[in-house]
């Protein structure tokens, strides 16, 4: 039996460059950057702190139920808003609410730590040291009933499936970089396995705020840039030190091609095949040699039943580090060294930053993108590639190509690999 | 191409019943308590005082490298005990294809303890910026919940998918559906599903109670846990991890694999209601059931017993009641129901695969585990438990059910393997 088409319907976005697919989409091609230098700390301090925030935006201006985004951190409702904007595009309609699917990507903070400092100051014995004594006593009035929902990692995809009246199949995944893409593939597998004849998926982040700075900071994967906050993140190019923190989300809605078709609506792109592996090196050591990611987009592509001659366009992950980029540089070349025809490809992270658990989705949507318009969206600030890349990375300056077959790329701090494979829909 | 057939090779437990799966299932069979006092921190101020708290445990052994040990939570540190014994147990030989296999597992989730929060607040109203924050490098790792399976998937080597599910309490059951839509379709051979929690700490045991979804019954922790009884009043906290190795079972047979189940199916499904709260006619549940039957083939009048969910909430022992009811029809008050929590507490995102695998023993063994301090039956609740005593049934195919916060929901069906490459039941009661 073969097995079920799948193709994507309807995008929606919520990014640094925009709330919305066509902003997002206009300023790629421009070659616009979002990236600014703020202080996390102080409003009035000195600015500077790199990262790419979203911008303001007025979540109830979509999202009638109050009561239900009171429970929502900042990530969560950038996922809804993009959901929202996908879902309208390519509504469930008839499909019954059971046959209705969900897969979302986080990375949430459970615990937030200025929801818990009023219980911890007031934890505090008379040396300063807290203890559960005292938080027993004196903390626990002042914990919000909510923090504890509010924190719940899977609160975007509940959200999603009482707005949208989504009762199937689902999915919530945690980590890093990779899981709005894991997010894609699941969805991928539901669909083609006819556990659900619609899907929303996509993943969400907010990665802006002091705590992460913090965090991203001390591993040493942040931008020190000195020079103009536009020009900081520069993936594959020689003098990259790192991303900028950004925020934002990305969701699609997959279908079987079938009711797709049955319904007349406008088909974007075909999914055709998605695979991931681990580099198994721990954490946040990419393996020097990229071989993990060579074999995710080996099968990915085998999968899609394309030889890697036939690809046209690689949406990078590219976080710009060094040790980051040179390895996905590594497992390009060992997938396409031998190709005749190399891909071009390039990454958006100089023009968003880097969305986190946001970023695969967001990036697939750019992929999906590139397949529709037949255009590639530039690498911004690319201007000295490494001596050995052997790809031709789109610097600066969008540009117009025939694109059949294209793939996204997503990767995680624990090593996951996440390949989504996609083709330009013919009618 | 013939469908691949998903088999149970392996099983790691550590719980609040013992720190081995044998162990534990051994204690679940004589109906042991593994509710008690709380240890881990002076809970003496707190709303409730009591815990199913995993005893005696200690991750060194499991782990060699210093650094490895300094990135593992408690969650973590359990999840990756119980994969080394599975993996081992699973007795997968040195030129296994690791590239084939994954770890796709219900992750725990964590949080700074009262120490690191006190200079982490004290930081932010210092304003201290970010860049000179002076925790050490890697503290925060140990906070990040899915660090958890990439250590696991390093430490064994495993370079397949690592994907880290989180639906809350139905995480693990969850991952054992992924696991089998991955293996069924040939992504990978081998998985090292289930899942790892450990909430009771400061934090956690504090949110809860703030929620009013424990049981308070402090005066009495033992009989704390009660599912499906009149005089339940929220569950009882626990920890621990219980990891399942799914392999495809062509993979299986090949390297002489000894099996103790077929993963016939899964299901789930969405609520769409409330947050913390399942509909009252458990008509989510009731979907997530019915999925996993059809998934696995197998009528409802095939199923000999179900691992429930019953977590001793009022609200939710009295939706999974019904929810089984509209699965199982007249058959529901045939069909033996028990609640393991009643023992090992809730190991929320842990549960589904500490008792997917005690689901596994029950039909190696032909035991159903009971439901202990199930003493007088809430009016609503009316089918059989298996109160307070284990017992001897023949058990050919069995149901694990896990319903989390947010609405998710989860079911998986389970089989027992019956040719000579079986597990060797062991003679339990």
């Amino acid at each position: 039996m073969s097995k079920r088409r799948v193709v994507v319907s309807s995008l929606g976005v919520t990014t640094p460059l925009g709330i919305g697919v066509a902003d997002l989409w206009s300023a790629l091609l421009e070659g616009r950057s979002a990236v600014r230098r703020t202080n996390l700390v102080e409003a009035s301090g000195e600015p500077r702190h790199l990262v790419a925030t979203a911008p303001s935006f007025n979540a109830r201006q979509y999202i009638a139920d109050r009561k239900l985004l009171r429970v929502m951190q900042r990530t969560d409702q950038l996922g809804l808003v993009a959901a929202a904007e996908a879902v309208a595009g390519a509504p469930a309609g008839d499909v019954a609410p059971t046959q209705r699917g969900a897969f979302m990507g986080a990375r949430k903070d459970t615990y937030r730590l200025e929801d818990f400092k009023d219980a911890v100051d007031a934890s505090r014995e008379q040396n300063g040291e807290v203890t559960a004594r005292k938080m027993g006593t004196e903390g626990y009035g002042l914990l919000g009933p909510l923090t504890l929902v509010t924190g719940l990692p899977n609160g975007c995809l509940f959200a999603v499936s009482v707005l949208h009246t989504i009762k199937g199949s689902n999915a919530n995944v945690i980590g890093t970089g990779e899981v709005g893409l894991t997010a894609v593939g699941a969805a991928y597998a539901a669909v083609q396995e006819g556990q659900a004849e619609w899907a929303l998926t996509g993943g969400h982040d907010s990665a802006t705020d002091r705590w992460n700075y913090a965090n991203f900071y001390r591993l040493g994967l942040l931008t020190q840039f000195a020079g103009d906050p536009a020009r900081a993140v520069r993936p594959f190019d020689r003098r990259r030190d790192g991303f900028a923190p950004g925020e934002g989300a990305g969701m699609l809605v997959l279908e079987p091609l079938e009711r797709a078709r049955a319904r007349g609506t406008r088909i974007l792109a075909e999914v055709t095949g998605y695979a991931a592996t681990c580099d198994a090196t721990g954490l946040v050591t990419p393996r020097s040699e990229g071989t993990a990611l060579a074999d995710a987009i080996s099968r990915a592509l085998a999968e899609a039943d394309v030889v890697p001659d036939e690809v046209d366009y690689v949406n990078a992950y590219a976080c710009a580090t060094q040790a980051g980029d040179r390895t996905e540089l590594r497992a390009l070349e060992a997938v396409f060294g031998s190709s005749c025809r190399r891909p071009l490809v390039s990454s958006i992270k100089g023009a968003i930053g880097h969305l986190i658990a946001g970023s695969g989705a967001v990036e697939a949507a750019a992929t999906v993108l590139a397949l529709t318009d037949q255009v590639v969206p530039p690498t911004v600030n690319l201007e000295q590639p490494d001596a050995d890349c052997g790809f031709d990375c789109v610097p600066q300056t969008a540009r117009a190509a025939t694109i059949r077959n294209a793939i996204a790329i997503s990767r995680g701090i624990g090593g996951q690999n996440a390949v989504l494979a996609l083709r330009r829909w013919e009618d | 191409m013939a469908e691949r057939r998903v088999v149970v090779t392996g099983i790691g437990v550590v719980s609040p019943l013992g720190l081995t799966a044998e162990e534990t299932w051994e204690s679940a069979c004589r109906g042991r308590n593994g509710v008690a006092p709380i240890t881990q921190f002076d809970a003496s101020t707190y709303p409730v005082r009591f815990a199913a708290e995993v005893k005696g445990f200690s991750v060194d052994s499991f782990v060699e490298q210093r650094r490895t040990r300094s990135l593992l939570c408690r969650g973590a540190q359990f999840g990756l005990a119980a994969a080394k014994m599975a993996w081992q147990d699973a007795g997968l030989p040195a030129d296994t294809d690791l590239t084939r296999a994954g770890v796709i597992a219900g992750s725990c989730l964590a949080a700074p303890d009262l120490q690191e929060s006190g200079s982490l607040c004290r930081a932010l109203t210092d304003g201290v910026q970010p860049e000179n924050m002076m925790e050490p490098p890697l503290a925060f790792l140990r906070r990040t919940p899915h660090a958890a399976a990439s250590l696991i998937a390093a430490e064994l080597g495993l370079r397949g998918p690592v994907v880290s599910v989180y639906v809350a309490c139905a995480s693990a059951t969850q991952a054992m559906g992924m696991s089998l839509v991955a293996l069924r379709r040939g992504e990978v051979d081998v998985v090292v599903s289930g899942g790892y929690d450990a909430l009771v700490n400061e934090w956690f045991m504090l949110c809860f109670a703030n929620i009013n979804a424990l049981s308070t019954r402090n005066d009495d922790p033992a009989h704390a846990s009660r599912p499906f009884d009149k005089d339940r009043d929220g569950f009882v906290m626990g920890e621990g991890a219980g990891i399942l190795i799914l392999e495809e079972l062509g993979h299986a047979r090949r390297r002489g694999a000894t099996i103790y189940a077929e993963l016939l199916g899964a299901g789930n499904s969405l609520d769409a209601f409330r947050i913390t709260d399942s509909p009252p006619d458990g008509a989510g549940a009731a979907e997530a059931m019915r999925r996993a039957l059809t998934d696995a083939g197998v009528r409802p009048e095939e199923v000999d017993y179900i691992n429930a969910h019953g977590t001793s909430t009022r609200d939710n022992d009295i939706s999974e009641t019904r929810a089984i009811k509209s699965t199982f029809g007249a058959y529901a008050q045939r069909v033996l129901i028990s609640s393991t929590k009643s023992m090992t507490g809730h190991l929320i995102s842990a549960a589904g695969g500490l008792e997917g695998a005690l689901a596994v023993m029950a039909l190696r063994d032909g035991v159903v585990p009971p439901t202990i301090n199930h003493d007088e039956p809430d009016p609503e609740c009316d089918l059989d438990y298996v109160p307070r005593e284990a017992r001897r049934s023949r058990l050919r195919t069995a149901m694990s059910n896990s319903f989390g916060f947010g609405g998710s929901n989860g079911s998986v069906v389970l089989r027992r393997w019956e040719t000579e490459d079986a597990r060797v039941p062991r003679a339990i009661l």
